[in-house]
């Protein structure tokens, strides 16, 4: 078991990720009818969508296989926790790992840590969160892809941080070291009223598309320099459970709190399921 | 014929070496990239917060049984430890590397070396009192202080450091119990405001001169 995923993760590094990604960016995008209609019924099935709960229930209404992906769900589908003093999932998902950061050491699965710098490409703000607590949230290809603020916050950067793009399959996450510090991802630093909170979306392999609600797509394009963007004088406001970005395809979402902030977490364990809206733990 | 068909293994041979060969290449690369390290992040041993996080005041006690609160941490630099006196590894080797901040940072600045103090604060006060303290740290530098007070203070004041602990659950007066707690080093400014943080592992060399240019 060990050594395959070990040959299974390590051919991964031989992958022309990119390339990968954007033959599947295009092959979401085909809008000829029978195709998109064809890929959305057939994939929706394989992977297990639940049909109920979108939207949008007449599949040649989504423009595209991508719409579908990230189809919006009907109203009341995903309720918000009502304690005005929690914080909630961003994403539905499974729990990858989750607790307290230990020094500026996230875990990423048994064994294997990385650290606040380099997951925030050395944002001063990592100082902020050493000894604080860390969500880390792994969407699979059936699940509602937007993310939603875990508590209302003010945008204060965006950081697109190029990288490759690993899967983020539990069997890689447990193989591939740094691997949420390797990957593409978009760092979204907010200022809210219990200190800065951190929303990173980690893109993974096929998966290279990420949007924020303010800016749009963030990648493609790939890139190869860290871009810094400075937001806070645009008075971005969101509130808590607002959509804040999609993936255009699955992959992982992880939010890191301040240790002062949070008086206690939900005791989740790895694997846990997840829906938006639902709580992570407790402000002070 | 029997030339024909050995000629035909013979290929056969070479095809199915070069097979075998092609998949243990890929293989060992494989192999080798999943082994190899992830690219750096910056290495600095302080981690500077963007702005200095202001504390609120407390009433905490000194190794000489006197107040200690905000004002002491005010006119000079300090750097903070949490733990306790009965702690079987971290504290102890994490006092030894202060010591040895502290001797290259003398070095470093000469004169201005009483500009920083150096403060171990106790977060089990039910074990360790002022006097015991001061046995313990003056082992490791005459110069430290040791700090300790009641839960009611000291939980709040590490809630804005961010410094977690935990004690494990005991009999009352019973000597024997843990305190899980964190191990950063935290650097403190004159003003009495979180500067920054060094967290484990800790690097006394790299410290040491991170510390005298983060002061000068």
């Amino acid at each position: 078991m060990g050594l395959i995923e070990k040959l299974l993760s390590g051919f991964q590094y031989l992958l022309p990720h990119h390339l990968l990604s954007r033959l599947v960016y295009a092959f979401m995008r085909i809008r000829l009818a029978p195709v998109k209609n064809t890929q959305i019924a057939l994939i929706g099935s394989m992977v297990g969508v639940e049909w109920a709960e979108a939207k949008i229930q007449n599949i040649s209404e989504f423009e595209n296989f991508n719409a579908f992906f990230t189809r919006e769900l009907a109203n009341g589908m995903r309720p918000i926790d009502p304690d005005p003093l929690s914080f909630i999932s961003p994403s539905d998902g499974r729990i990858s790992e989750c607790g307290r950061i230990t020094n500026d050491r996230i875990l990423q699965a048994k064994g294997h840590h990385y650290s606040i710098r380099s997951l925030l490409a050395n944002d001063p703000l990592s100082a902020e969160f050493i000894n604080g607590f860390f969500h880390t949230i792994y969407l699979a290809p059936r699940d509602y892809h937007r993310v939603h603020m875990p508590i209302a916050g003010k945008l204060q950067r965006m950081i697109h941080v190029p990288g490759r793009l690993f899967s983020v399959a539990p069997y890689t996450v447990r193989q591939v070291p740094d691997l949420f510090a390797r990957n593409e991802r978009v760092v979204s630093l907010f200022e809210t009223t219990h200190g800065p909170m951190a929303v990173v979306l980690v893109g993974a392999m096929l998966v290279s598309s990420m949007e924020t609600v303010w800016s749009g797509v963030v990648t493609p394009p790939r890139g190869r320099k860290i871009v810094h963007g400075d937001w806070s004088r645009r008075d971005i406001n969101l509130k808590k459970g607002e959509e804040m970005g999609r993936f255009n395809m699955g992959s992982t979402v992880i939010v890191l709190l301040p240790p002062g902030a949070v008086s206690s977490i939900e005791p989740y364990e790895s694997s846990d399921v997840m829906v938006m809206g639902q709580k992570l733990g407790r402000l002070r | 014929m029997t030339e024909l068909n050995s000629k035909n293994s013979n290929f056969r041979l070479i095809i199915l070496a070069m097979f075998v060969g092609i998949i243990s290449a890929v293989a060992g690369i494989s192999l080798w990239k999943v082994m190899q390290g992830p690219p750096q992040p910056s290495d600095a041993a302080l981690m500077v917060l963007p702005e200095p996080r202001v504390i609120a005041d407390f009433a905490l006690v000194d190794d000489e049984g006197a107040p200690f609160s905000l004002d002491n941490l005010r006119g000079r630099w300090s750097l903070m430890f949490f733990g306790y006196t009965h702690c079987p590894d971290v504290c102890p080797s994490t006092l030894y590397d202060l010591k040895l901040i502290q001797e290259k940072f003398d070095q470093l600045n000469g004169d201005a070396a009483s500009s920083l103090q150096v403060l171990f604060v106790s977060v089990d006060p039910e074990r360790d009192s002022p006097e015991q303290l001061k046995q313990y740290v003056s082992y490791f530098h005459p110069g430290f202080t040791g700090v300790t007070g009641p839960q009611e203070q000291l939980a709040p004041l590490t809630m804005q450091l961010g410094i977690a602990y935990r004690i494990d659950e005991h009999e009352a007066g019973s000597p024997q119990y843990n305190v899980d707690h964190s191990v950063s080093i935290l650097l403190m400014d004159p003003q009495g405001s979180l500067h920054g943080v060094f967290p484990a592992p800790h690097d006394a060399d790299k410290m040491a001169g991170e510390l005298a240019a983060a002061i000068n």
